[in-house]
């Protein structure tokens, strides 16, 4: 907390910390990462389909949203252009041939680990598989949509911000994903 | 009623149907074991997307975005990107605008610039207000003013002014190395006149004055002050004020918000 303000840095919003942060309050900064890994990493994750990746994206984000504070214009709109970061640096490690390499490696350390977890952890752990690999085979345009409605719990004119659509296209395009991906997922009704 | 469609079940799920529809499945679904087993599928699958990922979890970045701010502001400087081409090329009045306008900043000026805010103690009202200025040269050229400029350099002003309760009043100068102040808003030529501060809008991030300005410097260190005020003030009133400080302290104001920048006028 700072000296010269009577809240704490966790009850300013996104906005406020991002001033601060621009003014060299490091804490600040702090704060804001805490706040939004957890989504952040977790989207993250459903379209790069892979933790360790996803680690490396988002610490990117943050990063390049660090380097955005002087020209960040403080609207009530940070989540929007977080992701939107967010997005492009997914896009960005995903093209990564060499990363790929990279990916292949620590998928197969992660599962030598895989021996000491729980049979709850590792049911857990195949479900979420399935459904990565079920986004996966989605396009990125559907799949962006979905991950950015159902792990960001972003609002649909936030998502029309992220992704510069018109709402009825993001709606479309979620109601397509979800049908397309309940299909891939072994769904009867279709 | 016909079993619903998976379409209309995540239309339902996601409360995009009307409360008369919905009053609809709601009946449809007490009555039909297949629909609501459908339904719960479906729902499942939308929870299963947003649950927590236990590697991910207790996963920390703030130490590693750290390293990765303090690596960059380590980077020797001469790695600075350059302007976009076209906006050097439009006429000069146009070129200072724009140059407001899209230059982005990097961070590792802003240390050495604000001169009175580094660290963690910033007070209070001076969070809400920032000072931007942008140097014009000669040739044309434009960018963010940092720790360096030569005399004959136009300069141009941007400001910040947010809060709960934001500023009314501006006023932007400049103390050279001898003590001279130079004044740059309100604009100051003649010894006759005493004018005030510039009103100012109110909720703004990034406001542009489309005046550029020179004077004539003293070479040597050159602190830029920002003063923001509920009330209009003299310029006589100011002068007299900052007389008595030394460089770069902050002006006894009541209830202003400052923001004083630190460059260099090369000789």
């Amino acid at each position: 907390m700072l000296e010269s303000t009577d809240k704490p840095l966790g009850e300013l919003d996104d906005d406020e910390l991002m001033l601060l942060a621009r003014g060299g309050c490091g804490e600040a900064f702090d704060t804001l990462v805490r706040r939004h890994q957890g989504r952040v990493l977790r989207v993250a994750g459903r379209i790069l389909g892979q933790s360790a990746l996803a680690k490396d994206a988002a610490q990117k984000a943050f990063f390049s949203v660090y380097r955005s504070l002087e020209s960040y214009q403080a609207r009530g709109r940070f989540r929007s252009f977080m992701y939107r970061v967010l997005l492009n640096q997914c896009l960005m490690e995903k093209r990564s041939a060499k990363r790929q390499e990279l990916i292949r490696d620590r998928v197969a350390a992660a599962e030598a680990v895989n021996s000491n977890m729980t049979e709850k952890k590792i049911l857990a752990r195949e479900r979420r598989l399935e459904l990565e690999r079920a986004l996966g085979r989605l396009s990125r345009k559907l799949r962006e949509v979905l991950v950015l409605r159902f792990v960001a719990d972003l609002s649909y004119a936030e998502i029309s911000e992220v992704l510069k659509v018109p709402v009825g296209t993001v709606k479309s395009r979620m109601f397509s994903g979800l049908e397309r991906l309940r299909r891939i997922m072994g769904g009867q009704r279709l | 009623m016909t079993d619903i469609s998976t379409r209309e079940m995540f239309q339902y799920l996601v409360g995009e149907v009307t409360r008369v529809r919905a009053d609809e499945i709601d009946a449809h679904l007490a009555a039909c074991h297949s629909c609501q087993t459908e339904l719960d599928g479906l729902r499942g699958m939308i929870e299963l997307m947003d649950e927590p990922d236990e590697e991910l979890e207790s996963v920390d970045l703030v130490p590693e975005v750290r390293k990765m701010i303090e690596i960059d502001s380590e980077k020797p400087r001469q790695h600075r990107r350059s302007l976009p081409a076209a906006v050097v090329l439009i006429g000069a009045l146009l070129v200072a605008v724009a140059a407001v306008t899209i230059w982005t900043g990097f961070p590792e000026e802003r240390e050495i610039f604000r001169a009175k805010s580094s660290g963690t103690m910033i007070p209070e009202q001076d969070r809400w207000v920032a000072l931007r200025a942008y140097r014009l040269g000669e040739s044309g050229q434009t960018g963010r003013l940092s720790t360096g400029m030569k005399n004959d350099d136009f300069l141009l002003f941007a400001y910040t002014n947010l809060g709960e309760q934001t500023k009314r009043y501006l006023m932007i100068f400049a103390v050279d190395a001898r003590g001279k102040v130079h004044w740059y808003h309100p604009g100051y030529t003649s010894a006759e006149s005493d004018p005030a501060s510039m009103p100012i809008e109110s909720n703004v991030t990034s406001e542009e004055l489309p005046e550029k300005i020179r004077h004539d410097y003293s070479a040597g260190p050159l602190w830029i002050y920002s003063l923001f005020t509920d009330q209009p003030m003299k310029v006589s009133a100011v002068e007299a004020m900052i007389s008595g400080l030394r460089p770069g302290e902050r002006i006894p104001v009541e209830d202003s918000a400052q923001h004083i920048l630190k460059t260099v006028v090369e000789p």
